[in-house]
């Protein structure tokens, strides 16, 4: 998730009822897995979108339109080996 | 120092990992962009094709030719590019074994995909379109994901090989 989140950071993360524009998340993909994206849209059908900020990221039509259950959660703060940064 | 502390205590206890995918080897691929590449360069073929249909040509026209011409070798150059990751990265023995043509098929939509940025012909971009497309039946066949094909919502309007994921 570079360049905001670095490759190995260690990430906290709280379940959050007000879903923030621009705000990192962690959510279950049936494809990918667990996966962390930026939040870019809620669509009329409260769908989900997330897209990933590095250009070789998989793109927001790859990752599809996301249900709020599987939302696990907005990342606060990321620790890695050169930096510790607040998400909020 | 936190961040050893914590890697420590990520040895002893392992916290759950979560991927940001992006092309690294974390066991994420998808021939979808692969498919829209290809179905990029069906409709920029049909833009410029419109364009010469035209009797006399101005200077814009000339411009736009030469921007979607630039637009359609890009494309073609996604539609290798990602077919090479998937086919480099992802596909191993087991693959091979069940889909003894994925070999020659992965060869033959590089050259293909050549043959349609190389020349401004509707019929190459096609011819191309079927190779990813049976490549893709062929991906999802492999996670033992059902496909269906559906002509896209969008120009040009051609069949494409979905995964259905709906359980």
């Amino acid at each position: 998730m570079s360049p905001s989140i670095d490759k190995d950071s260690f990430v906290l993360v709280k379940s959050l009822k007000k879903k923030k524009l621009n705000k990192f998340f962690i959510f279950r993909h049936k494809i990918y897995g667990r996966l962390v994206k930026k939040l870019i849209k809620i669509d009329s059908s409260n769908n989900f979108w997330f897209e990933g900020e590095h250009q070789s990221s998989i793109s927001k039509k790859q990752v599809g339109p996301i249900k709020e259950r599987d939302i696990l959660g907005q990342i606060i703060f990321s620790i890695s080996k050169s930096s510790i940064k607040f998400h909020l | 120092m936190i961040y050893k502390i914590i890697s420590v205590i990520d040895k002893i206890r392992p916290f759950k990992k979560v991927s940001a995918h992006c092309d690294i080897p974390c066991k994420i691929y998808d021939p979808i962009t692969s498919q829209i590449a290809v179905l990029t360069m069906i409709r920029l073929v049909d833009l410029i094709e419109e364009i010469e249909k035209k009797d006399s040509l101005t200077y814009k026209d000339h411009a736009q030719i030469s921007r979607l011409t630039a637009q359609k070798e890009e494309h073609g150059h996604k539609v290798k590019d990602e077919i090479r990751v998937i086919w480099g990265d992802y596909i191993k023995d087991p693959q091979i074994e069940k889909y003894p043509e994925i070999h020659e098929l992965s060869h033959s939509i590089m050259l293909a995909a050549s043959k349609a940025k190389q020349n401004i012909d509707k019929s190459a971009t096609l011819d191309l379109l079927e190779k990813v497309n049976r490549f893709a039946e062929i991906f999802w066949d492999s996670k033992n994901i059902k496909t269906f094909k559906a002509v896209s919502p969008y120009p040009p309007e051609q069949e494409l090989v979905y995964p259905d994921l709906k359980k």
